[in-house]
């Protein structure tokens, strides 16, 4: 006959086991995803299958980003990188702003030709733009630093994440910027924004 | 010739029978009409030897003038109704009873008797006549007053009460050849059996008989035939008379006769109505008016005639006694100077004759003029009788003086005067009080009154001698004389501020004749409270209302007063009641008020010789009342908020009153309204309201109470002839304005001139004009949507959509062939970016900027050759506040780029609608 003493102690050993079992899967199926994401066949499977997770552990965050980190500047294959760039926004890697905030700088990195008025202010045809905006505050120092520096189509696309994020730091930066901006476009679109935030 | 002065016992005759030393519960004395059936039967009356009875009334209403008709009752009961006498207001009457017997019809003759008692009849609210019968013997000197003390409303009522009553009282005989009498009446409607006990002064048993009486039969008893030898030696003693009846079911009269020197004279007989639980304190018994020393020449007595004062005093109480006696007299000042006599100790049951000869002599002889005696001791009201009067030497004249206790007392109404013939009247007015007093006399008279202002000093007694005062002819501060005609009257004595001041006197008055030597005691009326009632009644108040109640009574004079200040409010349930009688309904039903006043006097008349004086014996007074409280006519005040929206829930506050505690029923005038009450209590409604859609109306509501939940479910109106339903009040229903919005779209040309909003916001655009453009490295058109509304442009959202599209063409790749390329352009939404859109408060214009297009790169990457790009979008406006309501417009784009980077504007176009994607 087994001892409570005993018993108990197996009870604890397998729930040891247990956790061991669940943060493997877990790691593994990060990985999974991760492979399946670089993989144009699969990629935009695995995006959505990361788009709808909903508690990432912080070791998978860092493998994200570690990941997406390497995927981003390549840019190739390109829906590799849309899907990368994407899943940085709606998972919120804050580690992967400075590299998005650079794609800003390259207009190879909007998509489809096709456009509206909304849809590039919006950044619906800019998908780091839209990853940038939905990271929010901790993207504002590098978008912030885009606006000031970067060529006309830069500062335009930094405007328009800015005015997403709408935050009062967001707002900060662009009202600090406009006296500096040149583009009277630029400077209307800055204008109305800051206008419109102020009243909402 | 002889003065034989005859005092009447006669006990307490009121309107209601109160026990004397009762117990402070109030009386109720219940409003009756004026033509209320009112009767009094008493007295006795003789007309052997040289009797002559004379039957006088008075009328105690000062206004009001009274028919009486008077009855003589023979021995055997048979009744003989003498014609009616009308009585002035505050006037008085005389029958000669002997004349009247004389003329009686010939039916009556056989049942005529030598005695019998008297009655009266009339019709008035309460007991408002004095009647008294005074039997003269002016030949032998001989007098005897009696008093008319049964209420036929109470002693004829039916069923009759059979209780047991016990009359006691004292006997003596001042001189070896006196006798006594005794009377026995049966004013009741049924045959009385009467036990009579005589003792003597130590309480022995003297003598008993039995004695049946039938109704209104009169027997006639002699003391000398009851004692027959068992008297001995005794000479005073006490009576005890019992029987079962109704109170004053018997009557007991009697006297005391030496017709030997002219002695007159009666013995306290009391029918016991005072409280077994009445309390032990100090009472003083006052005797006012005593003749003492040499006789006042002005009064005509014979020369030399000396006055001494007697006095017998009966201890009617279970335990021995001390009793403190004092004589109060003017002094040889002027001033009052109370002389303390020796103390007795009187044994229970036990008479003495107090020795008034040990305490004046030669040293401190007995003063001249008039004096006052008191006795005190402590014990309860009743417990002791006196006798007392003033003799003088040869027991020819003797004045009796009924003794009354000392206690305050509203006014006094003084039943009879007389100088008619031989006669005079002398009214004695004692201040036992240490302080002074003020008071008005009031001599009334056949056609006028005379006012007799009269300032005591403390102790101070006044006498009057009413011939005196009439023949001086001195007008009083009115102008007013008594004419020399008038020889009879009666009189008030007040307060000088009216009839319900307190006043703290002794007073005494009689009748007196010095030629025939007779003196009759005077009764006198105690003024006060004969009827009461509450305004209005029955009372009727709504709930939540208050009404203000006046409590009145009314005085035996005929004076109404409001007392409600004074008096003790009660009630409760359905009504509330403040201190000062205002009652408030609370819910609807059955109520009742009550109101008292403990310190109102009652009207009772003291014609007692001895024993407590019923005037302030007896005060308090309280009714009750029943009434109904209604509930209140609801009433709606406010309806809140003035308008609300057809087809919506609005909640509307109903504000008033009178809507009960029970859920109340609402109305609207639409009986397409549906409602929902979601509060309510006395004064509001909450109710959530849907008026039908599209409605423009007055909506008017109306409350029907239910009630209070303390008297059940339903409205109570208690006879008040209130609604339940109230009046209506009212919302107004206003159909909510259906908002509208019309949309256009400008392709080409300039923007509106109101349009504030720039294209360049854009990094892709090259100009603010409308129309396709070819900027640096796109292909777009230009537009503006433009809304226009029917309120404010900011009560709406904007929105657009990409409904479908098409792009197809080449582009050239990176070893310069070209490649084709095709697809869809998928739905997407494509709501304006805030930056391009305007909506500017207070206006009704909307404006949008739109610059759909392409970009030169395929894929933004490759140089494209050429391409034909379609897209159909969708814009649209809806309503903040009723999201139903939008508007919308289709449009299309198609550009169509030929080799060489330039716009076919022949093929490219733009519209409303939609364009095919079949290309």
């Amino acid at each position: 006959m087994l001892t409570t003493a005993f018993r108990l102690k197996c009870i604890a050993m397998l729930l040891v086991c247990c956790v061991c079992t669940c943060a493997a899967q877990t790691n593994a199926a990060i990985d999974t995803l991760v492979q399946k994401l670089k993989d144009p066949r699969t990629t935009d499977v695995a995006f959505g299958q990361l788009e709808i997770m909903k508690h990432v552990s912080d070791q998978d965050r860092q493998t994200l980003t570690r990941e997406i980190q390497g995927i981003i500047p390549q840019r190739d294959p390109r829906s590799v990188w849309i899907n990368a760039v994407r899943i940085a926004g709606a998972l919120k890697l804050d580690g992967t702003v400075p590299l998005l905030a650079e794609q800003l700088t390259s207009p190879e990195t909007k998509v489809d030709g096709w456009i509206t008025m909304s849809r590039e202010m919006n950044l619906g045809n800019d998908p780091a733009g839209k990853s940038l905006a939905q990271i929010g505050e901790p993207a504002v120092p590098y978008v912030s630093k885009e606006l000031n520096d970067g060529d006309r189509e830069t500062r335009f696309r930094a405007a328009y994440v800015l005015a997403q994020i709408d935050s009062p730091l967001a707002d900060e930066a662009l009202r600090t910027h406009l006296p500096n901006e040149k583009d009277p476009g630029l400077v209307n679109f800055i204008t109305i924004i800051l206008k419109k935030h102020a009243h909402s | 010739m002889k003065l034989r002065a005859m005092v009447l016992v006669f006990s307490l005759f009121s309107p209601v029978l109160v026990a004397q030393g009762a117990s402070k519960k109030p009386i109720s004395l219940p409003k009756l009409p004026p033509t209320t059936p009112q009767g009094t039967e008493g007295a006795f009356w003789r007309t052997d030897n040289n009797f002559d009875p004379i039957l006088r009334l008075k009328n105690v209403l000062l206004k009001q003038s009274l028919q009486v008709t008077p009855s003589i009752y023979f021995a055997d009961g048979t009744q003989y109704k003498l014609a009616p006498v009308t009585l002035e207001p505050a006037g008085t009457g005389q029958i000669d009873l002997l004349y009247a017997i004389q003329s009686a019809p010939a039916n009556i003759q056989e049942h005529i008797s030598t005695y019998g008692m008297a009655g009266i009849d009339y019709q008035w609210s309460w007991p408002a006549v004095i009647a008294t019968v005074q039997n003269t013997d002016e030949i032998a000197s001989l007098t005897f007053v009696s008093a008319f003390h049964s209420d036929v409303r109470q002693v004829h009522a039916r069923p009759e009460a059979a209780e047991a009553q016990v009359v006691r009282g004292t006997w003596w005989l001042p001189t070896p050849d006196s006798d006594g009498f005794l009377v026995l009446e049966n004013p009741s409607l049924n045959p009385k059996h009467v036990d009579i006990r005589i003792s003597g002064n130590a309480g022995n048993q003297l003598a008993q008989q039995q004695v049946t009486l039938p109704s209104h039969a009169t027997s006639f008893l002699k003391f000398s035939a009851m004692f027959g030898d068992v008297r001995g030696s005794e000479t005073m003693g006490g009576i005890d008379i019992r029987y079962t009846g109704p109170g004053y079911g018997v009557l007991i009269y009697g006297g005391i006769v030496d017709e030997t020197h002219g002695y007159s004279a009666s013995p306290i007989l009391m029918e016991d109505h005072l409280d077994p639980n009445r309390p032990t304190h100090a009472v003083t018994l006052s005797v006012p008016g005593l003749l003492l020393g040499n006789a006042d020449p002005a009064m005509e007595f014979p020369a030399e005639t000396y006055f001494r004062p007697y006095a017998l005093l009966h201890n009617l109480s279970g335990h021995a006694m001390q009793v403190s006696l004092a004589l109060t007299t003017q002094g040889t000042s002027g001033q009052p100077q109370d002389i303390s006599l020796d103390p007795v100790t009187l044994a229970p049951g036990q008479v003495i004759k107090y020795d008034f000869a040990s305490q004046f002599g030669k040293s401190s002889p007995l003063p001249n003029g008039y004096g006052s005696l008191t006795a005190s001791f402590q014990g309860r009201d009743g417990d002791l009788q006196i006798h007392a009067g003033s003799v003088d030497q040869s027991h020819s004249y003797v004045f009796e003086v009924p003794a009354s206790q000392q206690a305050d007392s509203s006014s006094r109404t003084l039943c009879f005067w007389s100088i008619e013939g031989d006669n005079d009247s002398m009214i004695t007015v004692w201040n036992y009080k240490s302080t002074p007093q003020d008071l008005n006399l009031t001599l009334h008279y056949s056609g006028g009154q005379y006012v007799l202002p009269i300032h005591l000093a403390p102790r101070q007694a006044y006498n009057l001698d009413m011939l005196s005062l009439v023949r001086s002819q001195v007008p009083d501060s009115n102008g007013a004389i008594i004419p020399s005609n008038i020889a009879s009257g009666s009189g008030t004595l007040s307060g000088v501020h009216g009839e319900r001041e307190t006043i703290s006197v002794a007073i005494a008055a009689s009748v007196f004749n010095v030629r025939n030597a007779t003196c009759g005691y005077e009764c006198y009326v105690c003024d006060g409270a004969v009827q009461e009632w509450l305004n209005p009644n029955p009372f009727f108040v709504e709930t939540n209302q208050s009404i203000q109640m006046q409590y009145m009574d009314q005085w035996d004079t005929g004076a109404e007063y409001d007392i409600t200040g004074e008096a003790t409010w009660s009630g409760g349930g359905p009504i509330s009641v403040s201190d000062t009688g205002s009652i408030t309904g609370n819910w609807g039903g059955s109520a009742s008020v009550s109101a008292s006043d403990s310190s109102e006097p009652l009207y009772s008349q003291y014609c007692s010789q001895a024993g407590p004086d019923p005037c302030p014996v007896n005060r308090g007074v309280g009714i009750g009342e029943q009434g109904q409280v209604g509930d209140q006519t609801p009433t709606i005040s406010s309806v809140s908020p003035a308008v609300i929206n057809a087809g919506q829930t609005s909640q509307l506050t109903i504000e008033g009153s009178g809507f009960g505690t029970n859920q109340p029923g609402l109305s609207f005038s639409d009986s397409q309204v549906s409602f929902t009450i979601t509060s309510y209590n006395d004064s509001q409604i909450i109710v959530n309201v849907t008026p039908p859609a599209g409605t423009n109306e007055t909506l008017y509501v109306s409350v029907t109470s239910n009630g209070y939940t303390q008297s059940g479910f339903g409205f109570y109106s208690g006879g008040g002839g209130q609604s339940a339903t109230s009046g209506q009040g009212s919302t107004q229903v206003q159909s909510a304005a259906v908002p509208s919005a019309t949309m256009s779209v400008s392709f080409t040309g300039s923007k509106s001139s109101d349009d504030q909003l720039f294209f360049n916001v854009s990094p892709d655009e090259c100009s603010e004009s409308l129309g396709p453009q070819t900027c640096p490295h796109a292909w777009l058109w230009n537009l503006e949507v433009k809304g226009i509304v029917s309120d404010d442009a900011t009560d709406w959202t904007v929105s657009q959509a990409i409904v479908s599209g098409r792009e197809r063409g080449y582009y050239t790749d990176s070893n310069g062939l070209l490649q084709p390329f095709s697809g869809p352009i998928p739905a997407k939404d494509d709501t304006p970016n805030t930056a391009v859109v305007q909506q500017i408060p207070g206006t009704s214009d909307i404006y949008w900027l739109d610059g759909p297009g392409h970009l030169f790169l395929y894929n933004n990457s490759y140089p494209i050759d050429s391409m034909t790009y379609a897209v159909n979008f969708s814009s649209k406006l809806c309503n903040r506040s009723q999201p139903s309501v939008c508007a919308n417009i289709n449009w299309y784009e198609k550009l169509v780029i030929d080799t060489g980077n330039k716009i076919n504007t022949n093929e490219s176009s733009t519209g409303l609608g939609s364009v095919s994607l079949n290309f």
